[in-house]
């Protein structure tokens, strides 16, 4: 090609790219103007590899959230009881029977979502996100009776309590944090919660200072519309903070993963800088990895263009929140049409460790598991349920991101598509008009690594910025290798 | 790129990104496929690393989709050196000219007609 051809092509693009992206409207997965009424689900609309095989082994499921198997190998899944939307339901326990369908074994009071469930030596540990009176590991017998393990869990905020997972007599959790980057505005008002709990916000592991910056925003909480509140991280709203000042750790902590002996006791933080570290999994050769979604662009410290990532934890590490992106700080990133955002830690506990992968920005990274052994095939790699985006709240997008189960070689970082809706289009089922997934949020592999559980949260659609959750829209999927 | 007709199709369709005109190509999920050359495997694991957060696999997500036209690879080698529009930059300490290099022809390879073919309605 010639020069100035060249030319010509880099400046159509410049003409191009200039102001077009800002006037682009937000295509988010949920952005429906007309939901479809009734989900429905249809095996041949999900795409796998060749050799695979997908079937529904459960529907109907208000919120599911994750899954677990008792010793014979028979699944159980967790209804969350509350979803962002403010919707707030009884959270419940089913064991799915292969012949008499859904049997409830336990349910629990409003203080969801339930995020996690695993089960170890004949009891169900569940976590319990505590949006109403903070968070909690439950202990759950075969027969329906109830333990508090780890009671005042810091999860009334945008984050709640995720995992959790069991090893060597220790019960392992994330925590995850209460604001997007550290500042508490008025998204949280809009989450719900602000209003319900004014005096909520960040706690870091340990000591931190900071650098002073504060945040001005209208007040929400008070009637007259001329009120201002200066808001600091890591502090209550409308509560600022000086150069310098001193904030002390405490544990629990938010945006942590933290760790309590089998046996009760207090928590202990393994590592923290974390966002919200929803999906806990130990791979086959003992280390512990983390799905971490990140920061979104709204409230008073909006932070662009920051894809959901895959951590191997390293413990004592802090790994990056609220100040830095994978390694970057947020000074360095990019932010269309607004200022930089300014670091508000004055010192950090350390470089932040690089993460193993990248997934989309919104796509919410949350289930993982790693396949064991060749039954199923990609032995040490990890599979992770992407949510989906919940844009416009989230940030703009200008397609949907997510909604697929993703293959991870933890060794290269490079993430494929495993399981994805059939179509040109991609998107949950709703938007494709299909039947395929909606809101994959957790994987998990049986006992015997044959099959890959799929736990599908459901349809929630976008009124505005709001999310409409669809209850009775939650299935179980289940892939296994074609025989 | 052999006549001038092709070349001026091509422009217009770069102009079009915004408007959706080009069609999404999907891969083939799963597959456990090997770069044919250490170069495109290369070209991978950068692409995982420093693009496909805002272009996952390739396709719109905060960013515009990359593999549903026939971008140039100076284009997408201009592209990030300086990241037009709000896209950021990529400087040399980051990616080097190699580097750069080895994701264009990983886009085009993602591009190429055998896989566009799996596409399904
Ligand atoms: C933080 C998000 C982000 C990252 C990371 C990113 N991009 Fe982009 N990219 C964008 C956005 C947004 C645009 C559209 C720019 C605009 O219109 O302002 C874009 C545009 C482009 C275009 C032009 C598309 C067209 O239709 O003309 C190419 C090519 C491209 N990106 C390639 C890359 C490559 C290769 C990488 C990795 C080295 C990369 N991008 C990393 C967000 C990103």
């Amino acid at each position: 090609m010639n020069r100035t051809l060249r030319i010509l092509w880099v400046g159509l693009l410049a003409c191009t790219l200039a102001g077009c992206y800002r006037i682009l409207p937000s295509k988010g997965g949920g952005q429906l103007a007309d939901p479809p009424e009734r989900r429905f689900t249809e095996p041949a609309h999900v795409r796998l590899p060749e050799g695979y095989r997908i079937e529904v082994v459960a529907e109907g499921l208000t919120y599911p959230t994750a899954i677990t198997f008792d010793e014979a190998g028979t699944p159980y899944v967790v209804e969350a009881g509350y979803a962002y939307g403010e919707v707030f339901l009884e959270p419940r326990l089913l064991r799915i029977d292969p012949t008499a369908g859904l049997m409830p074994v336990y349910t629990g009071s409003r203080n969801g979502p339930w995020n996690g469930v695993t089960f170890h030596q004949g009891y169900f540990y569940v976590a319990e996100g505590g949006q109403l009176e903070g968070g909690r590991i439950l202990r759950i017998s075969q027969d329906g009776a109830v333990e508090v393990l780890v009671d005042n869990l810091p999860s009334r905020g945008d984050h709640h309590t995720n995992g959790p997972l069991i090893q060597n007599g220790y019960l392992y959790f994330g925590q995850g944090t209460a604001t997007n980057a550290g500042v508490v505005g008025n998204d949280n008002a809009d989450y719900g919660w602000l209003q319900r709990f004014p005096d909520f916000h960040d706690v870091p592991c340990a000591d931190i200072t900071v650098t002073g910056h504060n945040y001005t925003t209208d007040n929400v909480l008070t009637a007259d519309p001329n009120d201002r509140a200066v808001t600091g991280p890591y502090s209550p709203y409308n509560q600022s903070v000086e150069a310098g000042q001193l904030i002390p750790g405490a544990v629990p902590c938010n945006g942590a993963i933290l760790r309590v002996p089998l046996t009760g006791g207090k928590p202990e933080v393994v590592a923290w800088g974390v966002r919200n570290p929803y999906g806990l999994a130990f791979s086959p050769d003992g280390e512990l990895y983390v799905t971490d979604n990140l920061y979104d662009v709204r409230g008073s410290r909006p932070i662009w263009g920051t894809g959901d990532l895959l951590w191997k934890i390293e413990a004592g590490q802090w790994y990056g929140w609220p100040d830095f992106y994978k390694g970057i700080p947020v000074e360095r990133l990019e932010f269309p049409g607004g200022q930089a955002r300014q670091p508000v830690l004055q010192n950090h506990p350390n470089k932040p460790p690089p993460a193993v992968a990248s997934f989309g920005v919104h796509a919410s990274a949350c289930g993982l598991d790693f396949a064991r052994g060749a039954a199923f095939g990609f032995p040490g790699q990890a599979f992770v349920a992407q949510f989906g985006d919940l844009a416009p709240a989230v940030g703009k997008v200008l397609a949907p991101v997510g909604y697929q189960i993703a293959r991870v070689n933890v060794q290269t970082g490079v993430v494929e598509p495993f399981a994805i809706n059939q179509g040109k289009k991609h998107g949950p089922a709703s938007y494709l008009r299909s039947g395929g997934f909606e809101r994959p949020i957790d994987v998990q592999f049986d006992p015997s690594g044959n099959a890959l559980y799929v736990v599908d949260f459901g349809t929630v659609t976008m009124n505005g910025s709001k999310p409409v959750p669809q209850p009775g829209t939650g299935v179980v999927w289940r892939i296994s290798r074609e025989e | 790129m052999k006549n001038l007709k092709s070349k001026v199709g091509l422009l217009v369709f770069c102009l079009f990104w915004g408007l959706g005109c080009g069609t999404p190509r999907l891969q083939v999920p799963g597959n456990a496929f090997e770069m044919p050359t250490a170069d495109l495997e290369s070209g991978r694991i950068l692409f995982n690393e420093k693009c496909a957060s805002c272009h996952p696999a390739g396709r719109a997500g905060v960013g515009p989709s990359i593999v549903n036209k026939p971008l140039p690879k100076f284009l997408i080698r201009f592209q990030v050196r300086h990241g037009l529009g709000v896209m950021p930059a990529f400087p040399e300490q980051i990616l080097s000219d190699t580097e750069v290099r080895q994701i264009a022809d990983y886009l085009a390879w993602l591009r190429r007609p055998s896989l566009a073919t799996v596409d399904q309605e």
